[in-house]
């Protein structure tokens, strides 16, 4: 019993505190509504609305009645705000809260103890309470990590997309500089470098290092679909196409001065993973390249120029070794323009097609074309392999020192003369042949 | 002993020489190197006509070897077409295109362009190509204006266009910025250097400087320094950011750290110790520093306002006014 007394009096006390300390509402017209008796908070904070400093709070708010003091606002919507910011929504993309007149989603009309009066400490976390553009992700870029989005974007109307604060690559760029500065001297670069950098990257941030929406190849794929189909396609594949991040290995991914965006001269690129033998399975090993170039004087064409893509495509090939057209692995094969290809490619077919050539060939004893004795044969055509070695060798012609005949290593025994040459190979008796001074062949058989 | 030293230098010199010649590689045969006379030689186009090239005519001359219907040929007319089309001084170059048939590419577009300067041998006999020792297409040949051949390129590969467009620059004498022997080596950007991620904080400070983020900004640049520690672009800003944001003992410590070469860095460094000093109320320290500050720059529009509120705080007016009319001359450009 007497708990409740006691219970009862402290309601009593606190009711009469309450009411006593109570301000009434005034009921006549006020010089400003900011006193220490009322609506004392709106002039203490850090930040304070003009009008609210000012103490003019009839800038937003019409007295309806002031005798039951009761108001309305002097404008509607977001003409309340705009009758004063008009600058804030002039632009043609306008904040989603400022086309419906909702100012006040991020902005205290009257106080703030932040800047701009924001809610929030910062004006990052402010977007973040609508804009969760950085969950989960591993790699931001600086302005999100730091929580600077007003850097790229405008928080209430732009003339660009996404409340851009400038066009989308002039404004990477505006970071970017070196970037743009450097792009001057390439005259190959990747076409989203030059406006859709977040054709790439995510502008906010992403699972992925530097910011890139995907990994390569799989990014790359978006847009090159003819390499994917060749690279997942092809009977023969390059194995480092498919590999993650693969595409790097031999492309840069913004501007080169050369084609194909290539990070280094061809050869060198090749030579990052060639310069070692590679296990092709079923016990055959691709041999090392630089073992079959060290130490050669004479170079084929594409090599000498650095440039294996001459007879090889990078990304996938119907062809063995990755050759970009048909090339005969044997050393006999019966002759056909369509089994040389590679080499019709870049020689003319000319080359084994005519008998006689003055100009043609120094392969020649007079002007009987000696290209087209050895290869334009029904049966038993010797392949260009034959006799040149593909990459390089220390005769002229990059004449090969030898030929694989079955388990033999039969040597070629290849001399230039002034005028011609002669061989000694294990596939006939030894023969010369010169340009000026014809050797007469009468005695020797056809084959 | 003397004659026994000599000995021992040529035989050195003849080692060397050996050495490096050995090392030389060969692609084939061409009947001319680089560096030496283009033969003269003449032939008839395919409209009939003949074509004769003849020395001491003072006009760089290219020769493109072509094979129609070969994918690399066609590809190098492409390229050849579009450095023809942006070439300066284009119409002092002769160019004839040496083909083993007759049709294939679009020659006339070509012609359209540089009519009088673009020649189509019909070269079906391989007597061109014979002459030169040209067995692979697309083969170019370039000489310049006293008939030296300057660059045989063979084959259409990453490097055909920037190698062609550069020695066709240094054949009509146009400057480039680069070596033509250089234009085949592969530069890509370098955007994620060390200077180019400094660079990109420091861009970054300013951005966010200017929308008065002065915390932000201070750590963008301190994120330049991590990188960097010896940056002296970074330190410099980073010190003004703290004299900007009140930080007058940092920026202080800065200045007492940094050891800078450059008349106009020892400006800054100088502007920014009496930037600090006047905001600690060391007037006259600040003063002096300021005045030197302005000397060795004197177009530090931030030193001489420095120095006019310097003036201000002492109530010196009449240089106060002078210093805040100095600053705004250089700022507006008067």
């Amino acid at each position: 019993m007497l708990d409740r007394i006691y219970k009862l009096a402290v309601l009593l006390i606190c009711v009469l505190i309450t009411t006593g300390l109570a301000v009434e509402k005034p009921t006549t017209q006020q010089k400003t509504c900011v006193t220490e008796e009322c609506h004392a908070d709106y002039g203490k904070k850090a930040h304070v609305h003009g009008p609210v400093g000012l103490g003019d709070c009839t800038s937003c708010h019409k007295p309806l009645s002031h005798e039951e003091h009761t108001f309305q606002f002097d404008r509607k919507g977001r003409d309340l705000c705009e009758y004063c910011h008009l600058e804030q929504t002039a632009k043609k993309v306008v904040h989603e809260p400022l086309k419906t007149g909702d100012c006040m989603q991020c902005h205290d009309p009257h106080s703030s103890d932040n800047k701009f009066l924001i809610p929030e400490k910062t004006v990052a976390a402010l977007c973040a309470t609508c804009h969760k553009v950085t969950e989960g992700l591993a790699f931001l870029h600086g302005p999100t990590a730091v929580g600077e989005c007003t850097v790229c974007h405008t928080s209430h109307s732009s003339d660009h997309a996404d409340l851009l604060v400038a066009d989308q690559a002039e404004l990477c760029f505006s970071c970017h500089a070196i970037m743009q500065d450097e792009l001057k001297e390439f005259d190959y670069i990747h076409e989203p470098v030059k406006n859709d950098c977040i054709g790439c990257h995510d502008p906010h941030g992403a699972a992925n290092s530097k910011m890139v929406k995907n990994l390569a190849p799989f990014l790359c794929y978006l847009c090159h679909k003819d390499i994917q189909k060749i690279a997942e396609n092809s009977t023969y594949q390059h194995s480092v196409v498919g590999d993650i991040e693969g595409c790097n290995q031999c492309h840069t991914p913004h501007a080169s001065t050369v084609k194909f965006l290539l990070k280094k001269d061809a050869k060198s690129i090749c030579l990052t993973c060639h310069d070692k033998p590679h296990d092709l399975g079923q016990d055959k090993v691709l041999p090392a390249f630089t073992d079959e170039l060290e130490g050669k004087e004479f170079l084929h064409g594409p090599v000498a120029e650095n440039d294996c893509s001459g007879c090889h495509v990078t990304h996938g090939s119907e062809y063995f070794r990755l050759l970009a057209k048909e090339y005969p692995p044997q050393f006999y094969a019966p002759f056909s323009k369509e089994n040389y290809e590679l080499c019709f490619s870049c020689h003319s077919e000319n080359l084994v097609l005519t008998k006689e050539t003055s100009d043609l060939t120094d392969f020649r004893n007079g002007d009987l074309n000696l290209h087209y004795l050895h290869v334009n044969k029904e049966r038993r055509g010797r392949t260009c392999r034959s006799c040149h070695a593909t990459h390089a060798s220390n005769k002229p012609k990059h004449i090969r020192e030898s030929v694989p005949y079955g388990v033999w290593s039969l040597p070629v025994g290849f001399t230039k003369t002034q005028t011609g040459g002669n061989c000694a190979p294990g596939c006939h008796l030894p023969k010369d042949y010169d340009r000026k001074d014809p050797v007469d062949y009468s005695a020797w058989s056809t084959e | 002993m003397r004659a026994r030293r000599r000995i021992a230098t040529y035989v050195v010199a003849a080692i060397i020489i050996q050495s490096l010649c050995c090392t030389v590689t060969h692609a084939g045969r061409h009947a001319f190197d680089v560096g030496e006379k283009l033969p003269e030689f003449s032939g008839t186009t395919v409209d009939g006509q003949t074509f004769t090239y003849k020395h001491n005519q003072s006009n760089p001359l290219m020769v493109v070897f072509l094979s129609p219907g070969h994918e690399r040929s066609s590809r190098a007319v492409k390229d050849i077409n579009d450095i023809l089309s942006q070439l300066t001084n284009a119409e002092r170059l002769q160019t004839v295109f040496a083909t083993d048939k007759s049709n294939g590419f679009d020659f006339p577009s070509i012609q359209k362009r540089l009519p009088g300067n673009i020649h189509v041998l019909l070269d079906s006999e391989y007597k061109l190509w014979g002459k030169f020792g040209i067995i692979a297409a697309p083969t170019v040949v370039i000489s310049d204006t006293n008939d030296n051949v300057l660059c045989i390129k063979a084959g259409h590969g990453y490097d055909f266009a920037p190698v062609v467009q550069a020695y066709l620059n240094q054949a009509l004498g146009l400057t480039q910025k680069k070596n033509p022997q250089e234009a085949g080596r592969v530069k890509t950007v370098a955007n994620d250097t060390t200077a180019a991620r400094i660079k990109r904080h420091l861009q970054m400070a300013k951005l966010l400087e200017q929308k008065g983020r002065l915390e932000s900004a201070i750590a963008e640049i301190q994120k330049a320094r991590e990188l960097d520690p010896n940056s002296i672009e970074a330190a410099m800003e980073l010190g003004e950011l703290f004299c900007r944001a009140g930080r007058n003992e940092e920026a202080s410590s800065i200045t007492e750290s940094l050891k800078v070469t450059k008349r106009v860095d020892k400006a800054r460094l100088l502007l920014i110790s009496g930037w600090a000093k006047r905001q600690m109320g060391d007037l006259d320290t600040a003063e002096k520093l300021l005045l030197e500050a302005s000397k060795i720059d004197p177009k530090s529009a931030r030193a001489l306002f420095e120095l006019g509120k310097v003036y201000q705080s002492k109530q010196e007016v009449d240089k106060a006014m002078k210093s805040y009319h100095k600053a705004l001359t250089i700022l507006f450009n008067e």
